[in-house]
This record gives C-alpha cells, sequence and structure tokens, in this order.
C-alpha cells in the first residue's frame, strides 16, 4: 500500500558533539521544567518550533533513547548509591515528546517508535497510517548520546552525537515527487537517515510530495 | 478505506501467574497471584515485591515459543504476509544489564540489536520472517499503542492480518527505578484499596493476532475502538482528576461508535499506586453515570509495564468469552465509594468491554472489545 | 559537597549543593535566603525535588531517613535543613 505525504516543513539538526542554539531559554522560559529537560527533549523541542508546531499529533521516533539517563541508571545500580528518581523519570523512550505535550499543553495522541536503524522509516509509516485520519501531524527523529563513554559504544564511528529531525505532514491525493532510495549519510546516525534523505530532497524540490510505502 | 470488522483471531501469554492464558486465567478467577518478594533485586538489598516468571526458560525462548503456539492455534500457516507490532519498554534491557555487570561496568560488549528496543522485533522477525515490523515504546502504553495501530492498519486495508506482541522483561533498571520514586511495594498490590503501598513491577508477554476474519466458534471478539489522549500535566504523576484518561475512554467510545452506557465491565490500569488509582477512578466515575463493573487484574499478574496492554486485553477477552467477571482480588476497602469494584467473580455476559493502560508523561489509550455472538 | 567529619557545612555550602544537584539554572546562592521555603512557594520545589534531595543527603553526607514524611520536616528551608546535616552527618 502507498500512502503519499505533503512535507509541509521540515528542519534538520546536529552536532559533533552538543547542538548549540537551542533557544532553550526562550522556549521554555519556566525554569523549573526547562532543568530537567534532557538533551533529545531540548532538540524536540527545538525542532517542533522550526517547523511551526501547533499541537498537533506527533510521532517521534529514537533508537537510543534517552542513553545518559539510562547509564546513569544501570551505573547508580552496579555501584550501590542511591538513584535519582529524575533520572528514572528521563529514561523512557517518549521523555522528549512528554515533555513537548506538557510544554504546548498539547491533549492529543502522542507515540514513540523505536527500530534501531530503521526507526525513522518506522516513523514515516506511523505517520503515514495515522494520517489517513485527514490533519496535520508532527513526525521527528532524535538520536542524542553526547555521553561519557560513547566511544565504548560508538562502533560506528559517528562523527554527529546529537541529531534530529522533523517534519510538519498531511496526506494527499497528488503525486508524489520524492522517494526513499536509501541514500546514506556517514556522519549521521543510520536510525534517522530516511527522514533525513526526504528532508534534503524537500529543500529542493517545489511543493514536495514523498512517497511512503507500507 | 475499508471498515470492515477487526476480530481477535488467536491469542497467547505469559506472566508470573502463568505460563499460558489458560493458566493465568484459573490463576485470577482463584485468586492466585505469582507476586512473591525478593531481596535480590534492589541495590540496598530490601525486600520487593515483584512477578518473575516461573520458569527455567529464558525470557526471549518463552517468547519464541508463545507465538509458536499462537501460530499453531491460528489459521494462518506461517507469517511471511504479517505486519508485526510490538510494544515494550524495555526491550533488551535486562540482557544489557547482566552484560554490564559480568564486565564490571564496561559498555564495550554492549550490542545494540540485543539491547536496543527493537531487540523483541528482531528476535521475532528471525524467528518467523513477518513481512514488517514496527515497535512502540510509550513506557507502560506500549503495548495499547501497538494495538491502536494495528486497528489503524487493518482499517486501512494495508494488511489482512497483524500481530500485536507486548514484551517486558523484569529488569534492575524498572524495578529500582519504580522504587526510587516510592511507588514499589514490598506487598502484594492492592488496586483501588484505601490502604494501597503501590506497585509491583512484573514481566510478561501477550500476543493477540488481529484480522478480519470470524472464527466460526460461538462468539467472536471484535476490536470495535481506540482512543488516545495526553495529561500535558506532569513528567511521572497523572492529572489528579484523570482528565487525560478521561479524554481517551470517550475518544475510544466515540471510535466504537457506543455510549459509555453500554459499557458492562471496565478492566482498568488499576496499578496499586496512589497517584494512578485515585485519578483513573475520578475519570470512571464521571464517565460512567450507570456504574459498571471495574476491576484491575494487577494484583494477580502484577504490572507487566509495556506489556500490561496486550495481556489485559487477553484478560479481557476471556472473561467476555467465559461470561465472568473477575474478582478484585486483593481489595478490602475501596477508596472512592462510587466505584462498583467486585470482591467475587461473578457469572455475567460482558457484551462490550473497556480496557485503559495509562503511561508516565501522560500517555493515555482506551480500547473497546465487542462481543458478537454468532446464530448456529 | 563530601565533608570531613567535624566539620561544619554553611547555609552557603547546601545552597550550592542544591543548586547543583536539583539543576537549578540561573540561580545564585544569594538569590535563596536562608529562611525562604524550599517547597511550593519560596524556591518552589516539588514532589520529585524531596527525593531527589534524601537522594543528595544520603549520597553526600550519609543522612538517612525512616521515610519521606521523617524527610519532609527537615526540608523547610535552607537553615533548617544546614543545622540538621550538621547535626546528623555521618560522612
Amino acid at each position: 500500500m502507498k500512502i503519499n505525504l505533503k512535507i509541509l516543513s521540515s528542519h534538520f539538526v546536529s552536532a559533533t558533539d552538543k547542538c548549540e542554539n537551542l533557544e532553550e531559554k526562550t522556549l521554555v522560559p519556566k525554569m523549573m521544567l526547562r532543568r530537567r529537560l534532557t538533551r533529545a527533549s531540548k532538540i524536540a523541542i527545538f525542532l517542533a518550533s522550526k517547523v511551526g508546531y501547533k499541537n498537533e499529533r506527533i510521532i517521534f521516533g529514537s533508537a537510543y533513547g534517552e542513553a545518559k539517563a539510562t547509564i546513569d541508571i544501570i551505573e547508580s545500580i552496579y555501584n550501590k548509591t542511591l538513584l535519582s528518581p529524575t533520572a528514572f523519570q528521563n529514561s523512557v523512550h517518549n521523555t522528549p515528546v512528554s515533555y513537548l505535550s506538557i510544554l504546548s499543553e498539547n491533549t492529543k495522541e502522542v507515540t514513540t517508535v523505536s527500530d534501531l536503524f530503521d526507526t525513522s522509516l518506522s516513523v514515516l509509516k506511523t505517520g503515514a497510517i495515522k494520517a489517513l485520519k485527514k490533519d496535520k501531524l508532527l513526525l521527528m527523529s532524535v538520536d542524542a548520546f553526547s555521553i561519557d563513554k560513547v566511544e565504548e559504544l560508538n562502533k560506528c564511528k559517528l562523527t554527529e552525537l546529537e541529531s534530529g529531525v522533523a517534519m510538519l505532514v498531511e496526506v494527499t491525493q497528488d503525486k508524489a515527487n520524492i522517494f526513499v532510495e536509501n541514500e546514506t549519510f556517514a556522519e549521521t546516525s543510520p536510525s534517522l537517515w530516511q527522514m533525513l534523505e526526504i528532508h534534503h530532497k524537500a529543500q529542493n524540490t517545489q511543493n514536495p510530495i514523498v512517497e511512503i510505502e507500507l | 478505506m475499508q471498515q470492515n470488522s477487526i476480530y481477535i483471531e488467536a491469542m497467547e501469554m505469559v506472566c508470573s501467574a502463568g505460563l499460558n492464558k489458560e493458566e493465568i486465567f484459573s490463576s485470577l478467577l482463584e485468586g492466585k497471584t505469582g507476586i512473591k518478594q525478593h531481596s535480590d533485586f534492589l541495590s540496598d538489598g530490601t525486600r520487593c515485591a515483584i512477578g518473575r516468571i516461573d520458569s527455567e526458560q529464558t525470557f526471549n525462548e518463552l517468547l519464541i515459543q508463545s507465538i509458536q503456539t499462537l501460530l499453531d492455534n491460528a489459521t494462518l500457516n506461517n507469517f511471511h504476509h504479517t505486519f508485526l507490532a510490538v510494544g515494550t519498554s524495555v526491550g533488551g534491557m535486562a540482557w544489557a544489564e547482566n552484560r554490564f555487570i559480568e564486565d564490571k561496568g564496561s559498555l564495550q560488549k554492549i550490542e545494540l540489536k540485543k539491547q536496543s528496543i527493537h531487540a523483541i522485533a528482531h528476535t521475532l522477525k528471525q524467528a518467523f520472517n513477518f513481512k514488517d515490523a514496527i515497535t512502540f515504546s510509550t513506557a507502560c502504553t506500549s503495548s495499547s499503542n501497538a494495538l491502536v495501530f494495528a486497528k489503524e492498519l487493518l482499517d486501512a486495508g494495508a494488511y489482512e492480518h497483524v500481530l500485536v506482541v507486548g514484551a517486558d522483561e523484569i529488569s534492575l533498571t524498572t524495578v529500582n527505578g519504580f522504587n526510587a520514586l516510592g511507588v514499589l511495594s514490598s506487598e502484594g498490590a492492592k488496586p483501588f484499596d484505601s490502604k494501597r503501598t503501590g506497585m509491583n513491577v512484573s514481566e510478561g508477554i501477550g500476543a493477540i493476532l488481529l484480522s478480519h476474519q470470524k472464527n466460526h466458534r460461538t462468539s467472536d471478539i471484535q476490536l470495535l475502538g481506540t482512543g488516545c489522549s495526553s495529561d500535558a500535566h506532569n513528567i511521572t504523576n497523572p492529572h489528579p482528576d484523570g482528565v487525560g484518561a478521561k479524554m481517551a475512554m470517550q475518544e475510544a467510545l466515540n471510535n466504537a461508535k457506543i455510549d459509555a452506557s453500554q459499557i458492562d465491565y471496565i478492566n482498568a490500569h488499576g496499578t496499586g499506586t496512589m497517584a494512578n488509582d485515585t485519578a483513573e477512578g475520578k475519570a470512571v466515575q464521571a464517565l460512567f453515570e450507570h456504574k459498571p463493573y471495574l476491576g484491575s487484574t494487577k494484583s494477580i499478574t502484577g504490572h507487566t509495564l509495556g506489556a500490561c496492554g496486550v495481556i489485559e486485553l487477553i484478560i479481557t477477552a476471556m472473561a467476555m468469552q467465559q461470561e465472568v467477571v473477575p474478582a478484585n482480588f486483593n481489595l478490602t476497602e475501596q477508596e472512592l465509594n462510587e466505584l462498583n469494584l467486585p470482591n467475587k467473580n461473578l457469572s455475567h455476559k460482558i457484551n462490550y468491554a473497556l480496557c485503559n493502560a495509562f503511561a508516565f508523561g501522560g500517555n493515555n489509550t482506551a480500547i473497546v472489545l465487542k462481543r458478537v455472538t454468532h446464530e448456529n | 559537597m563530601k565533608i570531613e567529619s567535624n566539620s561544619m557545612i554553611t547555609t552557603d555550602d547546601l545552597k550550592k549543593a542544591l543548586i547543583k544537584g536539583l539543576v537549578l539554572e540561573d540561580i545564585d546562592p544569594s538569590d535563596i535566603a536562608d529562611d525562604d521555603a524550599l517547597f511550593n512557594e519560596g524556591l518552589g520545589l516539588d514532589s520529585v525535588d524531596a527525593i531527589e534531595l534524601v537522594v543528595i543527603l544520603e549520597n553526600e553526607y550519609g543522612i538517612k531517613f525512616k521515610d519521606m514524611d521523617e524527610a519532609r520536616t527537615v526540608f523547610v528551608s535552607v537553615q533548617v535543613l544546614t543545622d540538621y546535616i550538621n547535626q546528623n552527618a555521618t560522612k
């Protein structure tokens, strides 16, 4: 089955260590909420603002999730120190979009998928089916793993330790002019590749419409 | 878009209360819980009450075996044209923890295919060759969100068969994590009780095969409607009046095109924590004036985290097929007087049921089931 | 903020520990009065902060509470908490 999605807007951000200029203080003025945001949460909030998010339903994807919180927890358990409750509440995969929904008071459906290197493709497929309800959707894929022990884990030798891509989409009957051709982007985590490919192609296409195959 | 009815074609589950769905349902009706006290999970050595599957087999072996049993009971010969929708909150975390501890704090040997959320789908794709798979991970609503997507796939006509699997293995992270939040109990959970002391983290596997086919038995269980919402309130605690829960339940009723007054039984999320049960109880009171039967089965199965959506849908479907409302085991004094919480098993025809699941960050889902009887 | 036994901490030391441990951005020790309420009004900490504070007190000062109710009786203000730590620290 093929579903066509119109790309209304899209944005990409990445960094070799930590993304700067995420505008946290403007986007999250309340310090008591801002202080608990994880890196992926800050990236997600920034991306949402860049694509003109206005409380649409959200489909989010992350391959590695909250790597820092996860490792802090297991180290705490291993070293027998008391576990931080903030670390645990921040360790679930839908943490970034939970914070986004709280910040924007969005009571609509928010869902998160995670399929390792196919994560952004899963976001696209999930989004395509959900878009059949004919509302606009926010699709996002973020992976942030700029952590202390990253060399032990970074077997693909990725140079961009933080990256995220977002797009605002809606279903359309119009003909597609963008197709997923499995392009690769050596510095970025493979978990973002499919959405990144579409984002780059959309930048160079008038009225970009991508075909998603299920 | 096709809108042919969606039925449960086959189901199977494993948890601390039993190694298959018949055993678990019997345990439920007999009030036999598999929740036990352990002192080797919390890093300070204190006791906690959790639910472990009572088997020598590994979690992955049990996972593959349950799906095989389900396939043997279905009309399909294989899953080559079936879509797999997985819901899990820990994925391969338990394996990774063991590795980390064995390797004395090194992450060198952590393989992403075995550690990640995708690990469950990876194992099942290798064993059964599904056409495609997507994994949902939204903490305790993971497999409920997988069920919602499965319905959407079938409604769209994208697939004829979807297997929804909920699987969460017990892990040090979740047990210590919920303990850090002060919601883990050292005794069996007492959902909706005024003296409840928290939840029991537990492991479980549940699988449901959905399709447009009826099974030609005396009755079928139809997945009639789904609803999703967000609390937009707090990262850990639900809205105290259950506002988001009420929205999800109402949306499920709207999607099912039925009225609240038609619901006979609600399988609650009912974890046994102060926050969840009060919020959920208030939401149910507000929406269901006719006081349908309400029950939490987590006092028998424990809280199977990401797997609970599928496991509790299976329990509800079996309750409908067997015409029995399971008792609220462990309930002695209910906190909210208006709720109809039976403390004995009741013979009752359940025509319409609602299954709730609520998660961290205020992620809420509700699913409506309908029993369709066939004239022979 | 480890202290040797027999050495006292000041309210300033505690404020720095709170700012660091609870990730209070853009707040200086001079922004917190010794008698300001810690929870709800004043600094505005919440229930998760209360648990985090218990974790910090045990990990840094070796102080253990029987339960959250006992902990909340000393989580009143910076002054009250500083005095409590100086009387009960075991690290």
